[in-house]
Order: structure tokens, then sequence, then C-alpha cells
């Protein structure tokens, strides 16, 4: 017994390197088991590092099937739910990507997500247990995530994006895998025509499961997974899942098309048909996706859903339902836009401004969204400049910072209305950024044309400030559902604000003002090469990074960037916007200024 | 007693990277390329590089012809080896580990994935440009598997723009469902501005925005502003005008060609 365990700490230290990207249950915490039926497959883990249990809970709360409800009631209330929910997302996802696809092919796809949906998981996400702790689905030795069974070994970028546990991304990027198949099946020896689609199911799901090249797999008996083809297409003939259905024609509340194209978080919808006659202190949603309460015969519309807390906040209030407007409805009255800033600071309590600094006061978790993938976790007692806020609930007031800890963007948790102090508070002394300047330092204008200055953000033109320019910033204002971020600075005598880009994508703004650095002497890539990715150390060998950096040879932005560190042929570099930081060869690099 | 479970562990740790070695490559390459070919590799390596070094120093593109048939038996290996490693796909008759029905095919991909890199260090390093090397890389970049593809771009970043790469990257990039390929292939079209294949470029990023693969689209327009120019906009003001404004796509393309136009403009 002895003699095992010693042999098995040392296949663990051998399979090391391999183990740590692809390990099985990788980020599996709290594994749980189930059964093989509808909604309760084995095995499932813990949505933590993936998603955030609130978010889930908020956004999916219909869509969770509950350990703690008896267990035939709740299946047939979860299938009916996820039966209505999955229609959507099919003809969805084929009208989006087959504009000419015919009702036939659309009835086709539906069954053919469904069979899918049985043979990967019978069904089975969400699933809340009796910890009341939600987790979601997992298989293949824990490779497989979700309800399509999403393979970590091959997606495993789409993962950490989210594709794993988030319900509906994680049927969007199955069925990216499905349609493909479904869409080269027809010209395979094994489907006689476009519109056989038993043939063509089988084959979308051959490859789906064993990859492309097993597209006629389910025409070979004596293949390996053969038995596999077999369970599929039983599963497809008889179609089980309409068993615990009690009404095939349930509508789904979920927006999809919100949910589908990546917006966070999406409202549920009202099942009453769009209105032509818009209320007095009603709450509605338009064809632009904003959030309009009507006030004194004006829509008065926010951009982000979670803006809407702020809305409800002003008007102590919470709005029950969203109503869907007409397009008749719609233009029925005037609309105008609120700036969330003023909205959301004027309302919520103690909430901190975007570009103020921040210090944390415990060690609070990084996530790539407010509800989505952990990232890391922050330190108490570190600083760093707001770059955006999300309030997430109306009665509590919880709310979010967006901030930048080296290379890594995400969102902290900061509290509610009653202890926000005690995670993070605001800081009277500003500290360097390398991408959004304070007021007292200074900025150096790089727009190629130079930047307007104007009397007010976005006002009447006062002065060209040209590029090259070196101002003093006197303040700092952000507007908008972008964050557009503004300098107040003097030129040519007078006082005014330039333009310098948004803060929800940190690349732009860059491109219009830096801060000033003294003393730094700055490289950039050979023109030879176009473009370069950085690695992840010195050598061949090493893996790249997700990001590159540019030359002249490319249009848009060149990248600057500072040696910190030499080893033999290669140079550790790093952007001047600390957005990008890697190994290059020094050979591909050429120096450029110094300032 | 403890010398047996020593001598064991020794035993264990042995069949283990036996196994890993073996299972990591195509039957029956494992004892060519450890007992066989090691010593010649090595000096082929040590002559053949001093003459390219040579070369750049002396800041001369390298003959990529003699370079890529003379050159370092590890590159020809590593060429050699993705051929065969390729067929292993379809024969699935090649040593892989069958734990399960991906098992397989996720193998066979980062087999090619690292012969892949290993060439394109050699590449990149030596500067050299053939036609060889982007015929390779063009045939890898039309394999499915991410992880393949994106070994693949790496090594046509090396190489001129061409007709052929550029169709391949639309067919084989902007219309795959992988979006941790985009950046990558949108700085590889960057190259194709103000050429030939500019308006291609434009017709099928957009196209790609509408139809295709939703994180796709998506990714494709955080990446676009350096595609708008004067001439362009129109196309991509056009479908900005048929998507969901309900979508990421939207936003992102609209703040793209606000940006723009705020830069035309000087703010």
């Amino acid at each position: 017994m002895g003699t095992i365990k010693v042999i098995l700490i040392g296949m663990v230290l051998v399979s090391g390197s391999f183990a740590q990207a692809f390990e099985p249950w990788w980020q599996c915490k709290g594994k749980l088991g189930g059964e093989w039926n509808f909604a309760r497959s084995p095995s499932i883990c813990l949505v933590d590092h993936m998603q955030d249990q609130s978010f889930v809970r908020r956004q999916y709360d219909d869509i969770i099937f509950d350990d703690s409800v008896i267990r035939g009631e709740e299946r047939v209330r979860y299938m009916t739910e996820l039966n209505a929910l999955a229609a959507d997302v099919a003809h969805f996802y084929l009208q989006r990507r087959k504009p000419s696809a015919g009702s036939a092919e659309h009835e086709a796809f539906y069954q053919g997500l469904l069979a899918l949906m049985h043979q990967e998981t019978f069904w089975s996400h969400y699933r809340k247990g009796t910890d009341d702790s939600i987790r979601y689905m997992r298989g293949d030795e824990g490779h497989g995530h979700g309800i399509m069974q999403v393979d970590d070994r091959s997606h495993q970028t789409a993962l950490l994006q989210g594709r794993g546990a988030d319900l509906i991304y994680n049927m969007i990027y199955g069925l990216d895998v499905f349609f493909e198949e479904w869409e080269r099946a027809p010209v395979q020896s094994c489907v006689s025509s476009a519109t056989n689609y038993v043939s063509r199911t089988r084959s979308a799901w051959s490859a789906y499961n064993g990859g492309p090249g097993s597209i006629c797999r389910w025409t070979n008996p004596n293949s390996v997974h053969a038995s596999k083809d077999i369970a599929f297409f039983d599963k497809f003939k008889k179609k089980s899942w309409r068993n615990y259905i009690d009404d095939m024609n349930h509508i789904s509340r979920f927006d999809i098309q919100c949910l589908a194209e990546g917006k966070r978080p999406c409202a549920s919808l009202d099942e009453s048909s769009p209105t032509d006659d818009p209320q007095e202190g009603e709450l509605y949603k338009n064809s632009l996706g904003q959030h309009c309460i009507v006030k004194d015969r004006i829509f008065q519309c926010v951009n982000l859903l979670d803006d809407v807390n702020c809305l409800q906040l002003r008007e102590n209030r919470i709005f029950d339902f969203v109503k869907s407007l007409s397009k008749t409805g719609e233009q029925k009255l005037p609309k105008t836009s609120l700036d969330r800033h003023n909205l959301c600071l004027n309302n919520t309590t103690g909430l901190i401004p975007v570009t103020a600094n921040l210090k944390i006061h415990k060690n609070i978790n990084l996530r790539r969204t407010p509800d989505g993938e952990l990232l890391t976790t922050l330190k108490s007692g570190e600083e760093f400049k707001s770059l955006d806020f999300r309030v997430t609930t109306t009665k509590d007031q919880k709310r979010y910072y967006r901030v930048k800890s080296g290379t890594i963007d995400g969102y902290l948790y900061a509290g509610s209305a009653v202890d926000y102090g005690q995670w993070v508070s605001e800081m009277e002394v500003p500290f360097p950024d390398p991408v959004v300047a304070s007021a007292g330092s200074f900025i150096q204008v790089v727009a190629p044309s130079g930047i307007n200055m104007r009397r007010t953000p976005g006002g009447a033109f006062v002065s060209l400030v040209p590029n090259g320019n070196v101002r003093e910033v006197i303040s700092v204002r952000t507007s908008g559902s972008e964050n557009y971020l503004y300098y107040e600075i003097e030129h040519a005598g007078r006082r005014g604000f330039i333009y310098s880009g948004f803060l929800s994508d940190l690349t732009s703004v860059p491109s219009w003002t830096v801060p000033v650095v003294q003393s730094v002497t700055w490289s950039q890539l050979v023109p030879a090469v176009p473009f370069r990715f950085l690695r992840q150390c010195a050598g061949d060998s090493c893996a790249f990074r997700m990001n590159a950096i540019r030359s002249t040879a490319l249009l848009g932005r060149v990248d600057q960037v500072r040696v910190v560190d030499v080893q033999g042929e290669w140079s550790l570099v790093e952007s001047r916007d600390l957005q990008k930081k890697g190994w290059i060869l020094t050979v591909e690099l050429e120096q450029g200024s110094k300032q | 007693m403890t010398k047996t479970k020593i001598i064991l562990t020794v035993v264990g740790l042995l069949s283990i990277m036996t196994w890993r070695a073996w299972h990591s490559a195509p039957q029956g390459e494992l004892q060519v390329s450890v007992s066989k070919d090691a010593p010649v590799r090595a000096i082929k390596r040590k002559v053949t590089r001093k003459a390219i070094r040579t070369a750049i120093l002396e800041n001369q593109r390298v003959p990529a012809q003699a370079i890529f048939n003379a050159n370092s038996a590890g590159e020809n290996d590593a060429k050699g080896r993705l051929d065969e490693t390729l067929k292993c796909y379809t024969s699935e008759a090649c040593n892989f580990p069958k734990t399960d029905p991906k098992s397989y095919h996720f193998a066979v991909g980062q087999a090619l994935k690292k012969d892949l890199m290993q060439i394109h260090g050699q590449v990149v390093r030596e500067k050299q440009v053939s036609s060889d090397i982007q015929s390779l890389a063009l045939k890898f970049l039309a394999v499915n598997d991410g992880h393949v593809k994106a070994a693949a771009l790496h090594l046509l970043s090396t190489q001129p723009e061409s007709e052929e790469s550029v169709q391949s990257i639309i067919q084989n990039i902007l219309r795959y469902h992988d979006s941790a390929l985009i950046q990558h292939a949108m700085l590889e079209l960057l190259r194709y501005m103000g050429g030939p294949y500019e308006e291609e470029v434009h017709r099928s990023l957009n196209q790609a925005i509408r139809t295709g693969a939703p994180f796709v689209s998506r990714e494709i327009t955080h990446y676009i502003e350096p595609f708008l120019t004067e001439q362009s906009l129109s196309f991509y003001q056009d479908t900005l005008n048929t998507i969901s404004q309900n979508s990421v796509s939207y936003k992102n393309l609209k703040n793209s060609i606000e940006e723009f136009s705020r830069k035309q403009n000087a703010a």
C-alpha cells in the first residue's frame, strides 16, 4: 500500500507540466454527484470560479434546478422552462447565422439541440444543492463544462471567458461547433441531401462528439464509439424529454437576444405584448435596449440595466416589471438620456466616482465582470484608480468598481449602502497611473491631429491643442455610459476641456493623451516586423501571451515599450500603458523617443 | 522494505516517462528521433546556423529555399512529422490516448502545434521567407483545431502578404468559431490595408460581424477601429444599421465609428 502511494506521488510530479493546463476536474470545487436522469446528471462543481453566485441567482433563477424541492415536481418545472429557453436559443442562433433557413430547418435544428442536450448531459446545467450553493454541470473526467459539455482541453480560453458556466454562453458556444458541422454535413458521403435532417443531425453530433474527422462515424458500426452514436440516435427518436414537459408552448421570460449577444445582466421580459401607450411613472425597454421611465411625459433613459438601480433609487420605488414598447409607443413621447454619473452618484450612498483613487480594506476577489470569472484576489491596503462603477441592487445598493491590477483588468465587490466603508474608501492623494492622469499631473497630447479644447466637455470650441503639447491637468471629468474621459486644462491663456478616449475600453485613451513619465527611453518594433505577440518567458518554447505589440508597418497606434529586463537574446518589455508585458527577441526592437 | 520502495518508484517513474513520450508522438517515431537522428542533427545545426547568423548580421534576407531545405535537421524533422501526424486525424490509428472521444483528436492537435511552433522559432530567428513555409502555414490553418490554427497563424505572420494567405484567413479564421484567434487574425489582415485585397478584407469582416459566430462577431468589433478609413466607413455604418442594437457587437462597432469620427475632427 505504501509503495503504491510513493509511485502515485511520482506520477503526479512527472505529469505536472501537462496537468497544469489541462488537468481533469480543472477548477472544480465542492464537487457533488447526481443521478442519470434529467436535470441531475453527475457531476457538478461550484460556479464560483467562473461566475458570481448572486449573479446566477439574479439572472438565471428560473432555470436553476433546486435539490431541496420535491424531485418530480421540480423536474417538470425545470424541463418546461428549459425547453422554452432551448427553442428560443435554437431559433435565435439559426436566424443569426443563416437568415435564409426555412421553418423545416429551424425545427430540425431545434430538435437536434434537444437531443444533443440529452446525450451530453441529460439537460443538466445549474443546480442548487441542499447547502444552497449553485453548481454547474461537469463531465468527461471534468473536461466537459456545462449543458453542452464544452471541453476545456480545446476551449480553455473560451471557458475562462465564461462559456463554461454561463448557461446561454455555454449553449451558444456549443451551437457554434454544432452549426459548423451541421453546415458541413450535406456535402458528406453519409448525408444524401441537405433536407435529410435525420442524417444531418446524426453527422453533426458525431463530429461534435468526436471532432471534425468523425462526421460520418455514425455509419461505421465498428467504430470504438459506435455505441455513443447509437445512443444518440435512440434519444433523438424517442424524445423522452417530452415526458417531463407539461406545457410545450410555454414562453420563456429570458431575453435571449440580449443574453446571447453578450450583454450582462439582461432583464426578464414581461409576457404582455408591446404597448402603444406608455404610462406616466412606468418603466419600459425600447428598441435600443435602453430602459426608460416616463416622467413628466418624457422618456428618461439609461443605457445599462444596472443603472436602472440608480433610477429606482431616485424614484424611491422598485419596478416589478419592465414593459416593452411598440414602435408607435416609442415615438409617442420625447426622449432624454440620463448621465449615469450624475444619476448614480447623486442617489447611491457613498458611491465613489470614476477616475477617483481607491484603497481597499479587505482582501477582495477581482472578477472579469461583476458576475464573471475570478481573476485574482487583491490584497487589503492596495490602491487603484476607479475605471467604472456598477450598482447591482437597489435595496441594499451593492456596488462594484472596475480597477486594473498590473495587466489584470476587472471588477471588485465594494460592499453595500451600510458597509461600503469597510470595503473601499476614496484616497485624497492621487498616485501616478499609466493611463489616466490625476489633477495636478501632466499629460501629453499624442493624437496626430491634436485635440480640440472646448468650453465644457463636448461643448463650444475654444482652440486646438496640437500634437506633442504637454499640459497640466486641472481636473478630470467622466460622462456617458462609456465613461468618456475629459481633462480640464489651460492652453493659450484659456481654460477648457479636451476629450481623451473612453474608459470602457482602456486602449482608446493612449491614442489621445498619455501621462508624462520622466526619464524613460522608449523602444518599438522594427518596421520590418508588422507585429509580434509577446512571450511568457525568454525562449522559443515559451508560450505566447494574448497581446501583441505593433510597429509602424500597420495602420493605427504604434506600441512604445520600455525594456525592463534582458536575458541573452531576449528582452522583457512593458508597454507604455502597462497593458502589455512579455518577452521578445531584442533584435526586433529599435530605440525610439526619450522622455 | 525501503530499498524495494525506491526501486519500485524509479521503475514507476521511468515507465511513466516512457509512456508520456510515446503518447505525445505518432507511433514509431520515438526510436528514430532518440537513437538515430540526434547526433547528426547537432552537427548540421552547428554549420548552417553560423552561415545564417553571418547573413543576418550583414542585414540580408536569408535565401529562403536554401535554408528551408538545408537547415537544421530539427526543423526538417518537425516538418516531416507534421505530415505524418496530420494523417492521424483520419486514420485514427496513431498511438494517441483514446480515454474519451475527444482525447485522441486533442492530442493530435497538440502534437501538430508543438512542431509548428518549433518551425516558427527557427523561421523567426533566421528570417526565412519561402513559399514552402507559407504553404505549410496555410495547410495547417485549414485544420479544424483552434490550437493548430493559432500556431499556423504565428507561422504565417512571418511571411509576406499574399492572396492565398488573405483568403485562407477569411475562410479558416473569420468563418470559424474560435474567437481566441480573432485578435491575431485581425493584426494579420491589417497588413492588407491599402493593397489590392483591402476591399475583400472589409467585405469579409462585415459579413462575419453580421452572420459569423456570435463570439467571433463580438471580438471582430472589439478590434475594428484600425480598419476604419474614410473609404471603408460606409461599409461599417451599413453593418451597424443591420445588426441588433441589443448586442455587444453593436456597442463596440458604434464606439469605434464614433471614435474614428472624433479623431477625424480632433474631437
